[in-house]
C-alpha cells in the first residue's frame, strides 16, 4: 500500500470546523432579525430571541441522533455542514416541534433512499419541512414585524437581510462576502454558484425588465442567491468535474427560474433537488467532455508539429 | 492543469547547508551479477550501477553482493566508447537548442541536495557549460533555483556573474519544479528549445566526458521532523542508510519512520535499505496515521493533478491510469486521507 507521509493541513474536520465558524455570522444575523429587532419592537418575549439559534441545535441534534441509530457512533461529518445550512433557510414563525418532527421524517427517509440515489440532502429535507408547512397551514416566510406590516424597507436594507426569507439567510451582502470566504477554499464548488446564478439571471432578466410579476424581488431572492452559494454546491451531490460542474450549474440555473415563477422561496430547491439527481450523469458528461477536450488539443499539437 | 503546488512544510524542520562526508565505507553493497566476481575494481559496471570502491566479495545479502572496501581505489578506466556515445548523443540533442537549463531544485520537500551539489563544484559547472555553449551554439544558459534555497548559493554570485550567457533563475517554492517538464512550463521554454538537465545528472555527464570517469559519490539528504537538524552528506554510493544513520543517531528522536526520497511518494525503507544513486532523501519522520474517511466528491484530486487524470474515478471505478505520474498530489491534497495513489498507478505496482 503506497502511502503519503505529509499532507496538506487542510482535512475534512478542519474544513467542517471552518464551516460551522463562518456560519456562525449567518446566524449571529438570523438571531438579530428574527430575534432581537422583534423582541426590541414587542413582537416576541425575551425567551423567543434565541428561536434561530435553536432551529440550528435541532438540527445538530438531529444529526447526532440519526448517527448513533444508523451508525452507531457519533462522528463529526458533513452531515452537520447540511443540518447547520438547513435550519438557515427554515421559515421564522415554524413551531420549533413542527421543525423537529419533520426532521426527524426527512432525515430516516433521506437515510433509505440515500442507499438507492445520490441526492442533495439539504433541499430534500428542506422540502419535507416545507410539506411539514403546508400540511398545517403553516406556509408562510414572513416574520411578525414584515407580517404586521408596520415597517417599510428600502433596498438596502433588503439587501442586508430585512427581506423576507429563511430565518437567518435573508441576508444576501453576509451571503456573497460567505462565497468569497469560501472561494479561496479549493474544497468549494466556486463555478456552481456564479453559473447558476448567471443562468437563473440571465432567464428572469426578461421578466424584470418587462416590470412582471416579482421584479427585483425575483432577481434578488435571497432564497435563490443563499441557495446558490450554500446548498447547491453541496460537495457530495453535486457533481467534481468541472465540466460536470458546468452542466449542474446551468441546469440548475434554468429549473430555478421555472420553479421560482410559481414558488419564489422554495422553487429553489425543488430544482437543486431535481438536478442532483442527475450528478453523476453530469460527470460522466464532465468525463467524456475531457477526454474530448485532451484528444483534440493533442490532435492540435500533432498537426502543428507536422507543419 | 496546475503547473505546480506549494507544499505546506513545516517550519521547524532544518537542515544544515554544510556538507559532510562519509566516504570511507567499510562496506558497500553492488547488485548481484551472474558471474561472482573475486574482486571488485571502482567503476566496475554491475547492470549499470557502478561499484564505487574497490574490495573483495565478501558474501551475498538478499539482491546484493557485498563488497568489503580495501580503500586502495582501484578503478577501471572508463575508456574512449562512452565519451563517445555521449559525444554523438550531444550533437543530435542540442541541435536548435536555444537554452541549457540547470535544474537545482528538489521536490522532496526537506532536501537540498541539487543546489549544495550545484554550490560545491559550481566552477567545474560553469566552465564545462562554457565549453558546451560553444561546441553546440547555445545561446544562454539558465540556472534554476528555488528563491528559499538563494542564501546557500549567494557565495557563488561572483563566479557566475563572470559568465555572461549564464543566469540564475530564482523560482517560487513549488512542487514538481524538480521534474524538468514541469520547469520548462513554469520558465515558459518550449520543450524543443531547451535541454534541461538535473544537477546530478549534469556532473554525471561532466565527470564521464570531462574526465572519463565514473561518478562514485552522491549526495543525500538526511531530514525530516523526527532529526534535530538534517544535514546533507556526500556518501559512496551503495551504501546501507544504517552506516549513514549512525552519523546521526543522536540527534534522533527515539520513534521514528526511515521514507526513502519524496514524502509524497517515496517508501518506508528499513535501516538495511541500500542507498543508490536515484535516493535523493532519507527522511526520519515521525510515525503518524492519517485515518481514511468517505470520500467528500470534493473534487480536489481532479483539479490539483499535473497531467489531468481523475483520480476518483479510477477510485470509484477500481481503474489505474496510465498518464499518472506517481507525484502523489491526489492523495497529499485529499481531505479524506483517501491514498489515491494507490488507484490511479495500480497496474503499475
Amino acid at each position: 500500500m503506497k502511502s503519503n507521509f505529509i499532507h496538506l493541513k487542510e482535512d475534512n474536520k478542519k474544513i467542517i470546523m471552518k464551516y460551522l465558524v463562518v456560519f456562525g455570522v449567518l446566524l449571529v444575523f438570523g438571531v438579530y432579525k428574527n430575534g432581537v429587532f422583534l423582541y426590541q419592537h414587542g413582537f416576541i418575549s425575551v425567551w423567543e430571541i434565541f428561536k434561530p439559534l435553536l432551529f440550528s441545535l435541532i438540527s445538530l441534534f438531529m444529526i447526532g441522533v440519526k448517527q448513533l441509530v444508523f451508525n452507531k457512533k457519533i462522528e463529526l461529518d458533513y452531515d452537520y455542514v447540511d443540518a447547520f445550512i438547513l435550519s438557515f433557510f427554515v421559515p421564522a414563525r415554524m413551531p420549533l416541534s413542527l421543525y423537529a418532527g419533520f426532521l426527524l421524517l426527512g432525515l430516516v427517509l433521506s437515510n433509505f433512499l440515500e442507499k438507492v440515489k445520490s441526492f442533495n440532502v439539504i433541499a430534500f429535507l428542506k422540502l419535507v419541512l416545507v410539506l411539514g408547512l403546508v400540511l398545517s397551514d403553516r406556509y408562510n416566510y414572513q416574520n411578525l414585524a414584515e407580517a404586521s406590516g408596520e415597517f417599510v424597507f428600502n433596498t438596502l436594507d433588503y439587501f442586508c437581510g430585512m427581506g423576507v426569507g429563511g430565518v437567518s439567510s435573508s441576508c444576501i451582502i453576509i451571503g456573497i462576502l460567505i462565497y468569497f470566504v469560501f472561494s479561496i477554499d479549493k474544497f468549494y464548488k466556486k463555478r456552481i454558484p456564479i453559473i447558476s446564478y448567471g443562468v437563473y439571471l440571465a432567464l428572469s432578466l426578461p421578466f424584470l425588465l418587462r416590470g412582471e410579476k416579482l421584479g427585483l424581488e425575483f432577481v434578488c431572492s435571497s432564497s435563490v442567491i443563499m441557495a446558490f452559494i450554500l446548498v447547491a454546491p453541496n460537495t457530495l451531490s453535486s457533481p467534481y468535474t468541472k465540466e460536470g460542474q458546468i452542466i449542474y450549474g446551468i441546469c440548475s440555473g434554468i429549473l430555478s427560474v421555472i420553479f421560482s415563477y410559481f414558488w419564489l422561496n422554495d422553487g429553489v430547491f425543488v430544482a437543486i433537488f431535481i438536478t442532483s439527481l442527475g450528478t453523476k450523469i453530469f460527470d460522466k458528461i464532465g468525463y467524456i467532455c475531457g477526454k474530448i477536450g485532451r484528444k483534440a488539443r493533442n490532435w492540435q499539437k500533432i498537426k502543428e508539429i507536422k507543419g | 492543469v496546475v503547473v505546480a503546488l506549494k507544499i505546506e512544510k513545516d517550519s521547524s524542520v532544518k537542515i544544515s547547508p554544510v556538507l559532510e562526508e562519509f566516504l570511507d565505507p567499510a562496506f558497500i553493497y553492488v547488485p548481484k551479477a551472474l558471474v561472482v566476481p573475486k574482486y571488485v575494481f571502482k567503476g566496475q559496471s554491475f547492470g549499470g550501477v557502478y561499484s564505487s570502491v574497490s574490495g573483495v566479495v565478501v558474501g551475498e545479502e538478499k539482491d546484493f553482493f557485498v563488497v568489503q572496501n580495501d580503500y586502495r581505489e582501484k578503478r577501471k578506466t572508463l575508456g574512449e566508447k562512452k565519451s563517445k556515445i555521449l559525444k554523438n548523443d550531444f550533437d543530435s540533442r542540442f541541435k536548435d537548442c536555444k537554452y541549457i537549463i540547470i535544474n537545482a531544485i528538489n521536490d522532496e520537500v526537506y532536501a537540498i541536495n541539487r543546489v549544495v551539489g550545484l554550490k560545491v563544484r559550481i566552477e567545474e559547472i560553469l566552465e564545462f557549460l562554457d565549453e558546451i555553449m560553444q561546441l553546440f551554439d547555445v545561446s544562454k544558459v539558465i540556472i534554476a533555483i528555488k528563491s528559499i534555497d538563494m542564501e546557500i548559493v549567494e557565495d557563488c554570485l561572483d563566479i557566475v556573474d563572470a559568465y555572461s550567457n549564464v543566469s540564475i533563475s530564482l523560482l517560487d517554492d513549488k512542487y514538481l519544479l524538480g521534474r524538468n517538464e514541469f520547469l520548462l512550463k513554469e520558465l515558459n521554454i518550449k520543450n524543443n528549445e531547451a535541454m534541461s538537465f538535473l544537477v546530478e545528472e549534469f556532473l554525471k555527464i561532466l565527470d564521464e566526458v570531462k574526465y572519463g570517469r565514473v561518478c562514485d559519490t552522491m549526495l543525500v539528504t538526511i531530514s525530516g521532523d523526527a532529526i534535530n537538524e538534517g544535514k546533507i552528506f556526500r556518501i559512496k554510493k551503495n551504501i546501507k542508510l544504517k552506516d549513514i544513520l549512525d552519523k546521526v543517531r543522536d540527534s534522533l528522536e527515539s520513534s521514528y519512520v526511515l521514507v526513502a526520497g519524496n514524502l509524497l511518494n517515496g517508501r518506508v525503507v528499513s535501516e538495511d535499505f541500500i542507498i543508490a544513486d536515484d535516493v535523493l532523501s532519507i527522511h526520519v519522520m515521525k510515525k503518524k496515521e492519517f485515518r481514511t474517511q468517505k470520500c467528500i466528491k470534493c473534487g480536489a484530486c481532479v483539479d490539483v493533478c499535473p497531467v489531468g487524470v481523475d483520480p476518483l474515478r479510477c477510485l470509484l471505478e477500481d481503474k489505474s491510469d496510465k498518464r499518472c505520474i506517481d507525484c502523489g498530489l491526489c492523495s497529499y491534497v485529499c481531505p479524506s486521507y483517501i491514498p489515491l495513489r494507490n488507484w490511479v498507478t495500480k497496474d503499475e505496482e
